[in-house]
């Protein structure tokens, strides 16, 4: 299998997979992906589209559009095309090219013949030469510019530009565009967005989600998961989430998400003002009226007390009141278990928060404030920049160790107890307290008065980062080491 | 914004003066060439016969690149109009073209009096009652034509 690969990451919870404790430690040798920078993106488009082209000899714009027409899946689009037998045209036609055998140039120039006097129809200047596709739609090359202009930087529209006459189809080429916009940024943005739709459409790519990074990642399988960024952000291909390891499954993560919106004011709602119907569980609210109660689930149309919640019939004729006022033992346990079951939700979602908040926090407030304390030293204590490096180092290790615990606290949750959940949560405790104590070190308040204090402060700080940062591959060590031996098992199914 | 008029709108703006369109009447703002009063009659033979109908319209900065601002002034019972006016015409969003013009707008808003379009509400209420009781719909939108378009 994967042995060794620090990037794969199977869907499977039982296929095998190599550990990824070494991450931090050894240099990846073998890479499962490549980061490619915006820029690089359309020369690797190109490379791939001249790869296809090979069959064709075409336009690479046109193959372009014939490839995002069939999603980027290039058999598919070979298979057509030898089914209608090498008749191009057909296939331009599906998707929506005017194609233009007998000449390079995509679009034409003559005198408008939408008007008699040579005006163009958009702006009403007279005597305009104007341009326009096969579909015999001219207009003024000005107006065509301010036309893409628009698509392209107000309405994000590169790819399915269309003709500007009405409920004209046609779809505009990219040479008509490249030599009719001007400015460099229109230029930029275009093919930013023609690289777009690559990437969107084609599986094994996806951008790093770090807002303004436009790097995007190629995975060479589908199994990769877990990307470094050259921006620094680790994310999973997965699911387009920061990395949540040691949560392996993005189905568990979506699932946590969806809950923690469920669970919130629509379940205290229904705890406040509704009882489950005894006999179907349906949550029930009573809007007025008397005590005897008939489910409205059809299939149920159980008959109730709504005080005591037993079956209705033995109240007989008072159901104005019931008398037993004496809690039901079943219906105590029921509750309970009720609400046990939302405590216990609460007791990992409170820490999941928790953890997830004071990363935020940390990456906001305590950056700046170790950047400050880092300039401080070096001002003062003549020390260089990268001796100065330990303390941001350190608050790496912490941002690492937020990230691992919130999502543990999410794997926690769902996992059924056994001896080894027990061993998990040792870890994750010994983790938490020390992530709890690294915390504080970075976040006190006073500076190093001399060299001394310094080497004081650098000490604890390296040896509280490196402890954290051995428990925090201990902690994942032995979570993955449970995902490959089947050890753990989900409460819920998946 | 103080930019010079666009010869289109000047050019669009003298032709709905010369050429009068049957059933519209479009008058520009004198204070201001891109905001025109307009009133279209109620198109013969529908509910809304008999009826005349204020509508504004406004040409953004960026028209013909985008499309004008319409909004019914008049209180009207159609399912593609709603309580505030807004009118729901594909024309007017996603379809637009430069190539459209003020008059194509205006025509299109006639046609569409005529010929609501069940199949793309925008007053649900509206497209429900026309669905369920035509008959009862088309006597409350000439109802409201007695009381609010005269």
């Amino acid at each position: 299998m994967f042995s060794d690969c620090d990037d794969d990451y199977s869907f499977d919870d039982d296929l095998e997979y190599g550990s990824n404790s070494e991450t931090s430690e050894t240099p990846q040798i073998e890479r499962k992906y490549n980061i490619v920078a915006a820029c690089d993106v359309i020369s690797e488009m190109n490379k791939y589209i001249d790869r296809v082209n090979e069959i064709f000899k075409i336009k690479r714009s046109l193959v372009r559009r014939l490839l995002v027409h069939f999603k980027w899946n290039p058999e598919r689009l070979i298979e057509k095309y030898y089914e209608s037998q090498d008749d191009c045209e057909g296939l331009f036609k599906e998707a929506g090219i005017v194609y233009i055998p007998e000449s390079d140039e995509s679009f034409k120039r003559q005198i408008s013949r939408n008007s008699s006097d040579g005006t163009c129809l958009i702006c009403y200047a007279p005597n305009s030469e104007t341009i326009g596709m096969l579909c015999k739609h001219y207009f003024c090359k000005s107006c065509w510019n301010i036309y893409f202009t628009t698509q392209i930087m107000d309405n994000g529209i590169a790819e399915n530009i269309q003709c500007m006459e009405t409920d004209c189809s046609t779809f505009v080429s990219e040479n008509f565009v490249l030599s009719t916009i001007s400015g460099e940024d229109v230029q930029t943005r275009y093919h930013q967005l023609i690289a777009g739709s690559y990437i969107s459409s084609n599986l094994m790519y996806k951008w790093c989600p770090r807002p303004g990074c436009g790097n995007c990642a190629e995975v060479l399988s589908l199994d990769v998961k877990h990307i470094v960024c050259s921006c620094g952000m680790e994310w999973c291909f997965g699911c387009g989430e920061p990395d949540h390891l040691p949560l392996e499954s993005c189905q568990i993560l979506k699932k946590w998400k969806q809950k923690a919106i469920d669970e919130s004011e629509t379940n205290k709602w229904l705890v406040i003002n509704t009882k489950e119907c005894p006999k179907c569980s349906a949550a029930i609210e009573k809007l007025g009226g008397c005590n005897h109660m008939i489910c409205n689930n059809l299939n149920c149309s159980f008959e109730f007390c709504w005080i005591c919640l037993g079956e209705w019939a033995p109240h007989g004729s008072e159901w104005f009141s019931c008398n037993k006022y004496v809690e039901d033992e079943e219906h105590v346990a029921m509750l309970s278990k009720e609400r046990k079951a939302m405590e216990r939700y609460h007791h990992y979602y409170d820490r999941y928060w928790t953890h997830k908040r004071s990363r935020e926090l940390e990456q906001g407030d305590l950056v700046m404030f170790v950047q400050t304390k880092s300039q401080y030293i070096q001002d003062r204590l003549n020390v260089t920049w990268i001796e100065a490096q330990f303390l941001k180092e350190a608050l790496n290790v912490l941002t690492k160790c937020r990230t691992m615990l919130q999502y543990s606290y999410i794997l926690a949750y769902y996992l059924v107890r056994s001896p080894q959940t027990v061993i998990f949560e040792e870890n994750q405790k010994d983790l938490e307290h020390n992530t709890e104590l690294l915390s504080g070190l970075l976040d006190n308040q006073n500076f190093p008065r001399d060299e001394k204090e310094l080497l004081e402060l650098k000490m604890k700080l390296n040896d509280r980062a490196a402890y954290c940062e051995k428990r925090r591959i201990v902690l994942m060590k032995d979570v993955q080491s449970g995902y490959e031996k089947g050890i753990w098992k989900y409460r819920t199914v998946f | 914004m103080a930019s010079e008029l666009p010869r289109r709108i000047i050019k669009e703006t003298m032709r709905l003066q010369s050429e009068q369109i049957d059933g519209i009447k479009a008058v520009v703002n004198e204070s201001n060439a891109r905001h025109f009063h307009v009133i279209i009659d109620g198109p013969g033979g529908s509910p809304y016969e008999g009826g005349k109908f204020k509508l504004e319209l406004f040409l953004p900065e960026e028209y013909p690149m985008s499309a004008p601002k319409v909004r019914l002034l008049t209180k009207i019972y159609h399912p593609n109009i709603d309580k505030l006016g807004r009118i729901c015409l594909d024309i007017l969003k996603e379809k637009w073209s430069p190539a459209l013009q003020i008059r194509t707008v205006l025509l299109s808003i006639q046609a569409l009096l005529s010929k609501p379009n069940h199949e793309d509400p925008l007053a649900n209420d509206v497209a429900e009652h026309w669905k369920k009781d035509e008959m009862g719909a088309i006597a409350t939108a000439k109802d409201w034509v007695r009381k609010y378009a005269q």
